[in-house]
């Protein structure tokens, strides 16, 4: 076998499939199925669910999930800049600070809409 | 000015600087007072579209990287950043005219095209898989929520969907295509690529294959184009002449870069687009037979128009940038004037995508149904109209690309007959007598004139007058490094 090292990745990629493959389609073969009431029921970390998992719920939650991506990464990508302000000097801080009013415009554009009131 | 080993020219960063501060000022405008006319964001919106276009004239003709060559403005570039420009003035002007295009959100509507176009003038000048990643998703996340501000109108919506799902897994596509390219070839730069393209290996081989699935899904080209005539039928009608013609040449300069870049004469990695260009050209034109909506027409055109485009490839000869140029260029002129002629004749409903509206439409509307001919004519390909002469550069092309240039032919040509018909019908159908139409088309206003009287010059002079796009050729020639 040539030592190639995507070889390895192969081997890998081919041990994940057959895995997955397995421990998905074994069961199906040799279980018994005896379903109840409860085993049926859409699984909440063990708190008994009170609505259909697949039920319709307000679009705002996007909204919020979405505000709270941008915002997210914005605190990610803060940390390590103000790890290294120092080596990155001025032309670090005012890349940062364009970032920052950049930002700021869209932040004051969503408030300003209404984008955080839940209407 | 350089930081920590990266160069950065702000010169030829400059068009895109300029571009975002008008897309921020349309923003803070807009949040100043609820009493701003619509007109005036718009304004905002064309005014930063001529100061970019004023920070690019020191960038003719020149050849300049940045960012560590992540980044070039040259000749080519600078081609498809004009084109953009365009587009984006010409969408604008065509959105200001109603508010049921922008959903009573013009700042948020227009700055979003501005920020599209920035996507796309990163796209032209990309030079390296990330940044190349980083425009087509500018790009593409934009028009996402473009396509769907329409909302009161369900199509709208559905459009938008379709758009943002689909658009996702062309994304998915190309970014673990890029991340298979970066494995076989140990960089992330196209020369880095070309090097390994140079003795392809299996990786490299599935990388590009994954690559040109993205890009092709972009493009709309068969067997990708299925979500292209449900969104454009969908989306406001500025933002749908806005993708097939920015989006097209943005995608565009993409692929022409990579395979001039890349690949040279005679390559086999590029046998598959051929064969997808052939069944674009295919099934965009016999798809257009039967649709009764001018939006979805131009959808199924624009798939067609597509595969024409992949033709100036053919042979990757530097002659065919120039037709790819000439060929989108004259698209861009045709395609927008009829865009702009429906704009015109739109009231607001939905019957003026309707084609059973256009019947007819002479007797009522001289100019505009003369215009929508005229343009009509160019996609088709008639002499003296700026298509016609777009498409013997094309068939040029193809018989210097070897067998697969000669198939490509064979489906230019066939495909132009097809669209002879497609085309032809709908022209007799204005020039026919309309007995007991319902609806009518009737609208009236100064800002798509001015579009409408633009393109149908551009698709006139191009037309007649080849030779004055042509007198820059040997600037054209040279166009990529």
């Amino acid at each position: 076998m040539p030592a190639s090292p995507w070889t390895i990745i192969a081997i890998y990629f081919i041990v994940a499939l057959v895995v997955a493959g397995v421990i998905s389609i074994v069961p199906g073969i040799f279980t018994r199925k005896r379903p109840t009431k409860e085993k049926l029921e859409s699984y909440e970390c063990g708190v008994p669910p009170t609505s259909e998992f697949l039920g319709r719920f307000p679009v705002r939650f996007y909204l919020v999930a979405m505000l709270f991506v941008v915002f997210d990464v914005e605190t990610a990508a803060f940390y390590p800049w103000a790890v290294k302000l120092k080596e990155l000097g001025l032309f670090g801080f005012v890349e940062m600070l364009t970032f920052i009013i950049v930002l700021g415009i869209g932040y004051a554009y969503v408030w300003k809409k209404g984008g955080f009131s839940w209407r | 000015m350089s930081f920590q080993g990266v160069s950065i020219s702000w010169p030829v960063l400059a068009p895109i600087v300029a571009l975002t501060a008008g897309g921020l000022l349309v923003l803070l405008v807009d949040l100043a007072s609820k009493a701003i006319p619509r007109g005036v964001l718009y304004g905002i919106g064309v005014a930063s579209c001529v100061a970019a276009f004023v920070t690019m004239l020191p960038l003719y003709g020149q050849e300049q990287v940045t960012l560590n060559g992540a980044f070039a403005s040259d000749r080519f570039s600078w081609m498809f950043d004009a084109l953009l420009l365009l587009t984006l003035a010409v969408t604008l002007v065509l959105s200001s005219l109603r508010k049921a295009e922008d959903g009573g959100n013009a700042g948020a509507y227009a700055a979003l095209l501005i920020f599209c176009t920035i996507g796309g003038f990163v796209m032209a000048g990309a030079d390296n898989l990330i940044i190349i990643f980083l425009g087509i998703e500018q790009l593409s996340l934009a028009l996402y929520v473009l396509a769907g501000t329409g909302f009161p109108r369900e199509a709208s919506q559905e459009a938008a969907l379709k758009y943002v799902l689909l658009g996702s897994l062309a994304s998915g596509f190309l970014i673990f295509g890029s991340a298979l390219l970066y494995g076989a070839s140990g960089g992330v730069s196209l020369g880095a690529i070309a090097r390994a393209a140079a003795a392809p290996q299996g990786l490299f081989v599935a990388g590009f294959a994954l690559f040109l699935v993205g890009l092709s899904f972009k493009l709309a080209l068969t067997p990708f184009h299925t979500w292209a005539p449900d969104v454009y039928e969908g989306s406001p009608l500025a933002i749908t002449a806005y993708m097939s013609v920015a989006v097209k040449a943005a995608a565009f300069a993409i692929l022409a870069r990579v395979a001039y870049t890349v690949f040279g004469h005679d390559s086999v990695a590029l046998i598959p687009l051929w064969g997808v260009a052939i069944l674009s050209m295919l099934v965009g034109n016999l798809g257009a037979i039967r649709q009764t909506n001018l939006k979805r027409l131009l959808g199924y055109s624009s798939i067609a128009q597509a595969g024409y485009i992949v033709v100036a490839l053919a042979g990757v000869s530097p002659g065919g940038l120039a037709a790819m140029l000439f060929y989108l260029t004259a698209y861009a002129f045709t395609t927008l004037g009829a865009f702009a002629v429906m704009a015109l004749l739109g009231d607001g409903s939905d019957t003026y995508a309707e084609l059973a509206s256009y019947r007819g439409l002479f007797f009522r509307r001289p100019w505009p149904a003369a215009a929508m001919a005229l343009f009509f004519f160019s996609l088709a390909g008639i002499p003296a109209t700026a298509g016609f002469y777009g498409k013997v550069l094309l068939l040029q092309q193809a018989f210097g690309g070897g067998p697969w240039g000669i198939g490509m032919a064979i489906a230019l040509v066939f495909g132009t007959l097809v669209s002879f018909y497609v085309y032809g019908k709908v022209v007799w159908d204005m020039y026919a007598p309309a007995e007991g139409v319902a609806a009518v088309p009737s609208g009236n206003a100064l800002a798509p004139w001015i579009a409408v009287v633009a393109g149908a010059a551009g698709t006139l002079v191009f037309g007649v007058l080849p030779q004055l796009f042509y007198a820059s050729q040997p600037f054209l020639t040279a166009a990529v490094r």
